[in-house]
């Protein structure tokens, strides 16, 4: 393990450093090397920088895009932190450098359990050195704004829930929920072209074998490479965000199907998503108990609480223990037919953008239940569906508060329906059949079918609130809920994505055992 | 609502024992004669307190049925407590209590809080089992032991209740490590990020706060 981290600093800093150079040259950016200066005379009085190489360059990093897009350095607000408290401290009041000591390092610094305890507090230091600093103040409320004109404060800020998680995988992540605020508020505006996963990958990594090795070094390739394409991203629209999800995706999968040594991998020190949504979870139920009791005016809804509370992450978590029951299975198949034959199942899972702009008409969503394999019922999710769109078709006037929090509910209970059905279908595979057979493949392609049912809905409804929102308010507090639910209908189908990715060990494995079947 | 724990609860035992029916009876107080047969794993979720701490408890309720046998193992991992549920109107729900221990001990924490339930205890008349047999069994194998009736819930709320305070007794001794999930215990919300207070009160932006849910991949 510890080799693993220093392979993937290296391979974080050589990413990093290309992208440097590439950066530097278009932008000539004074402000950079300024800031450059900085950080150095920081760093050298900061006796718990461990990591001072790959944070400078990461620093300059994260203030390019910044500088590209905002006006502003902003960083200090949309970054999660850095897990060393004292850090942060030692910089407090160095207005220039502060948005750079706020890296999302975490993926490469620490990687393990305990440093979130810190984060909240060191989120805090932050703001307050924002506060003292005429400077930095002024990101955290402006950030997005130059661009629009209209002030809708904080909706930069929307990557704080991930705060506190630690591995390179949030890393990645966080950096795309980053921008994905972006360019929402941008939405539509212009559109720009988003690069492909092999364009991403080749800035990111410069040594495809070595990946194998080093979870990290994917992950923070990976967030190298959102990031340093992020820029573009800004001026992109709302499509782009999805995008991006979805080839974080790919580029994860890319070259090892069914997940196997990154789940290998991953459910060894580093954390499962579902760890990562509880941890989500916890650190905006902190930062909201702080702001309740201070200000009480953050009303935007904590959703992943919501996935909680419908029981989404508890389904999530079983899934993922059955799926990675399985992907260790799987490992100790000999039998190179075998193999080829369980690893044609991995085209069933590449979701393409194509398929998920067909706009949904709802009414395909009934044929989830002629989608689900025997013993499965697609009942509850159905239902809920409905519940749904009755509810969101009502001619009753509400207030923009209550049709977010209705929305909210909604798209949380069908996620967590989702999910559940998922779980279901897993488990109901993994029943030892009695000579009954199942057709792996026709249930991978109706799975998927299923997926891109449920992921194109989501958007649906957030488009069908949205429009009732605006309609009653275009004031800045619509337009944050708007975007709230924006945001977190893109999560709720990264979420089913995610629960979908996890049935593929799950199918692999029931494949093998029809196999042997056959062949005894 | 927040809590200082949350712990996670395995129940096991033979199809047909009244395990789903004694979840039902903890964090519904109901009781349902005919239950469907369990697929899989059902969950369940109550808030109880001790010590004046708020405790979440997230139950597994398990399928009973031999052939989810290999599934439901997949489920031991990271459980704190484990009501290991046996009929006493039926000996080979009792008989099959050793295969299902020893299922419990090889897949989960060797430091899993295991309660044995002689459930149905309403149906004395009817009983196959000795409560002195029950107790032996679990004296024998370092289990606590307690009959329960999910049909009148005598018991059913100290079984699961005795079960998390032998949990936290365990936390309190320093036998769990808090900070290993694998151990089935998590700490709320208001136990993370307990060192940052002082700085917390610069809070300035409210909306920094949201969010989160953020794709993942």
């Amino acid at each position: 393990m510890e080799e693993n981290k220093v392979e993937s600093e290296e391979e974080f800093e050589s990413a990093e450093s290309d992208s440097e150079g590439k950066v530097l040259e278009e932008q000539s950016n004074n402000k950079l090397i300024n800031n450059k200066q900085t950080m150095n005379t920081d760093q050298a009085s900061d006796t718990n920088t461990s990591q001072s190489d790959a944070k400078q360059t990461h620093t300059e990093e994260a203030h390019t895009d910044t500088t590209q897009t905002h006006t502003e350095p902003a960083m200090s607000n949309a970054e999660p932190t850095d897990t060393d408290t004292s850090t942060n401290q030692s910089h407090t009041g160095t207005s220039q450098s502060d948005p750079g000591t706020n890296q999302s390092h975490a993926g490469t610094n620490q990687s393990h359990t305990g440093t979130s305890q810190s984060d909240p507090g060191t989120n805090q230091s932050n703001t307050g050195t924002s506060q003292s600093d005429p400077g930095t103040n002024q990101s955290n409320t402006g950030t997005n704004q130059s661009d629009t004109g209209t002030s809708q404060s904080g909706t930069s800020s929307w990557s704080w829930g991930w705060g506190s998680i630690t591995s390179t995988l949030s890393s990645a992540v966080t950096k795309a929920t980053e921008y994905t605020s972006s360019v929402i508020n941008k939405g539509g505006e212009e559109e720009e072209e988003v690069p492909t996963p092999q364009e991403m990958r080749r800035e990111s990594t410069t040594d495809e074998e070595r990946e194998d090795q080093s979870i990290g070094g994917i992950f923070t390739g990976l967030a190298t490479a959102v990031q340093s394409t992020g820029a573009s991203l800004l001026s992109g629209g709302l499509d782009a965000l999805e995008v991006i999800g979805r080839k974080t995706v790919d580029i994860i999968s890319e070259g090892d199907p069914g997940l196997r040594k990154k789940r290998a991998l991953l459910t060894g020190d580093t954390k499962t998503l579902s760890q990562l949504l509880k941890e989500a979870k916890e650190t905006n139920n902190d930062n909201n108990n702080d702001d309740n009791n201070q200000e009480n005016t953050s009303s935007l809804i904590n959703y992943s609480q919501l996935i909680e509370q419908h029981g989404g992450l508890v389904h999530l978590e079983a899934l993922e223990m059955l799926s990675g029951d399985c992907t260790s299975k799987l490992e100790s198949i000999e039998s190179e037919s075998v193999n080829d034959e369980v690893q044609s199942l991995c085209q069933y899972f590449n979701i393409e953008e194509e398929e998920e702009e067909d706009p949904g008409d709802g009414k395909e969503f009934t044929n989830i239940s002629s989608l689900t394999i025997d013993r499965v019922k697609a009942d509850q999710l159905i239902k809920c569906h409905e519940d749904i769109n009755i509810q969101a078709k009502e001619e009753v006037d509400k207030d923009i508060e209550v049709l977010y929090v209705e929305s909210m509910n909604g798209m949380a209970r069908l996620c967590s329906s989702s999910l559940q059905l998922f779980k279901k279908t897993s488990e109901i595979l993994l029943i030892p059949s009695d000579g009954e057979s199942i057709d792996v493949k026709d249930v991978a392609m109706k799975l998927k079918k299923i997926t891109v049912i449920i992921s194109n809905e989501f958007e649906t409804i957030a488009s069908l609130y949205a429009e009732k929102i605006n309609e009653k308010s275009s004031e800045d507090k619509g337009q944050e809920y708007i975007t709230s639910l924006y945001l977190e209908a893109s999560s709720s189908s990264s979420y089913v994505q995610s629960a979908h990715k996890l049935l593929l060990p799950v199918l692999q494995h029931r494949l093998t055992i029809t196999i042997n079947n056959n062949n005894n | 609502m927040s809590y200082s724990y949350l712990f996670k609860y395995i129940i096991i035992g033979d199809t047909g024992v009244g395990k789903s029916c004694l979840l039902l009876q903890f964090t519904d107080k109901r009781f349902q004669p005919v239950h469907d047969l369990t697929i899989g794993v059902e969950f369940g979720a109550r808030m109880i307190n001790i010590d004046g701490k708020q405790i979440k408890l997230q139950i597994w309720d398990t399928a009973g049925q031999e052939s989810f046998r290999s599934i439901t193992r997949s489920y031991y991992r990271g459980a704190a407590g484990a009501l290991l549920v046996y009929d006493i109107t039926r000996r080979e729900t009792f008989e099959h209590l050793t295969s299902w221990l020893d299922d419990a001990r090889q897949h989960s924490s060797s430091n899993m809080v295991i309660m044995l339930i002689g459930n149905k205890s309403d149906l004395d008349a009817k009983r196959d089992v000795k409560f002195e047999e029950g107790l032996a069994f679990a004296q024998e194998h370092g289990l606590v032991f307690m009959e329960t009736s999910a049909k009148t819930a005598a018991n059913v709320e100290e079984a699961f209740i005795n079960t998390a305070k032998e949990v936290y007794k365990k936390i309190q001794d320093g036998v769990f490590d808090i900070t290993n999930e694998a151990n089935g215990i998590k700490l709320g919300p208001q136990h993370q990020g307990g060192g940052g207070g002082g700085q917390r009160a610069a809070s300035a932006d409210p909306n920094k706060a949201q969010g989160g849910g953020g794709g993942c991949c």
